[in-house]
């Protein structure tokens, strides 16, 4: 987690300076773009569509409604909601990496997918009104992200009152057992498949380690309530592997 | 106790989705917004809070406040005293206990009980309005010869029953045998009474 006192943040296991996180995340992410759908299913064995599946229905956006999918990268959470809120509605995917964005713009052209905007910003100062979306969504960026307090006040910034976030992340399982077969799993598969899939070890064994670095489910809830979110929520899946996180602007 | 999480959102997620079938009911509901309606389920002992708003319903497991109503039943008695609303009847069931704006619960039942849904219009998202028509109407004959089916097969097994294997009795059978027991049981009762008292005439 970020500490402001000392001027150095986590960028998984190591420390590096605040204004630095930005960078090598950035660099991790251009070099697994072009791999990152193809990843996402063999890591997660395809679980990963669940997963979305599940935050899409818990958001239950409706005809008309504007949205906004932070970190959205590829766009799968983006698509979605661009059909649901229609012609009269607005879905907005933004990525603070460039090459994250072009490859969601690619995948959303496939999918037929043309009216939306793409937005390359940064989670921790959104370049939008206030009060100018119903939902917001992260999937799987939040952990990415240097100052997270300062992304979730962001976020709450843009939402109109009534409006909901949700965070999608990795977390902690909730089984002992189960967390060290875990452990395991990240350790070792993760980076093997990231050398044979992407061609990139570093990268994967990033995401294991930052995952560990990323606060647990009552801390974010915490982190959530902090910034002026109410109604907080906490929504186990996989045993814990993956926490969807849901608070509204009241 | 708290409702697990994952049952609040999957019950959060059926009605939404329940209640986008009518878009008019869902904008009724944000009449109700503010409210809150509690369902504590017996047995296991969780507690549901349902926060109506105008997009349709949010369920939480936790509420720090005073719900406006809470109801407490077995969960089938809970979703037996929401729905009859629709009915106009706000009377708690037997084995219910309301606590608060019972009106509340009417109000919210009766939205509810207002959703209908069309399967041709539902199946027309997918497949234009001919071939929606054709299969609801191949889906209706299919429940039709389903329910017409299954009823003559229990008029053929209980025949069978009856007149072949002699496992079962006629109804009329059945009466004709009790009358003749009640008939038998007066005359026996009348003879009894008869007996007592040559008995107690005898010298």
């Amino acid at each position: 987690m970020s500490d402001k006192k000392t001027g150095f943040t986590d960028f998984g296991y190591q420390r590096v300076p605040l204004g630095e996180k930005a960078r090598r995340v950035g660099e991790v992410f251009s070099s697994v773009a072009g791999n990152y759908d193809l990843m996402n299913d063999l890591m997660s064995l395809g679980v990963h569509r669940l997963w979305k599946r599940f935050v899409i229905d818990l958001a239950a956006v409706r005809e008309g409604e504007r949205v906004l999918d932070v970190a959205g990268g590829t766009g799968d959470l983006t698509a979605a909601f661009a059909r649901q809120t229609g012609a009269t509605g607005m879905t907005v995917l933004s990525d603070i990496n460039g090459a994250m964005l072009q490859q969601g713009h690619v995948r959303l052209v496939d999918h037929g997918v043309v009216n939306v905007p793409l937005v390359q910003a940064n989670a921790e100062c959104l370049p939008f009104a206030e009060r100018s979306f119903d939902c917001v969504t992260i999937g799987f960026g939040l952990r990415n992200v240097t100052d997270k307090d300062a992304a979730l006040r962001s976020m709450l910034r843009i939402l109109k009152p009534g409006g909901r976030l949700l965070i999608l992340e990795f977390s902690k399982p909730l089984n002992p057992t189960f967390a060290k077969l875990y452990d395991e799993y990240s350790f070792k598969v993760l980076p093997a498949l990231g050398r044979w899939v992407a061609r990139d070890e570093g990268a994967y064994r990033y995401l294991a380690e930052s995952i560990r670095m990323h606060p647990d489910q009552q801390t974010l809830k915490g982190m959530m309530e902090t910034a002026g979110f109410a109604r907080c929520q906490v929504y186990n899946l996989t045993g814990g592997i993956v926490a969807v996180h849901r608070g509204y602007r009241l | 106790m708290s409702a697990p999480p994952l049952l609040c959102a999957a019950l959060e997620i059926a009605l939404n989705r329940y209640l986008a079938l009518e878009p008019d009911v869902l904008a009724e509901f944000g009449k109700l917004a503010g409210r809150v309606i509690a369902l504590q389920a017996e047995g296991p002992g969780w507690e549901f809070f349902l926060c109506p708003h105008a997009g349709g319903v949010q369920v939480l497991d936790a509420f720090d406040g005073q719900p406006d109503v809470r109801i407490r039943a077995r969960p089938s008695q809970l979703l037996r005293q929401v729905l009859r609303g629709g009915s106009g009847d706000n009377s708690p069931l037997s084995g219910v206990q309301v606590e608060g704006d019972a009106g509340l619960m009417q109000q919210f039942g009766a939205l509810l009980s207002r959703v209908g849904f069309d399967l041709e219009e539902w199946l027309a998202r997918w497949m234009d309005g001919g071939a929606a028509h054709r299969v609801n109407e191949g889906l209706r004959g299919l429940a039709g010869w389903g329910r017409q089916t299954a009823s003559t097969l229990a008029l053929d097994t209980a025949e069978y029953l009856r007149e072949e294997t002699r496992d079962l009795v006629h109804r009329a059978d059945v009466e004709r045998w009790m009358a003749d027991v009640d008939a038998l049981r007066e005359r026996a009762d009348g003879l009894a009474a008869r007996l007592a008292r040559l008995e107690r005439a005898a010298p």
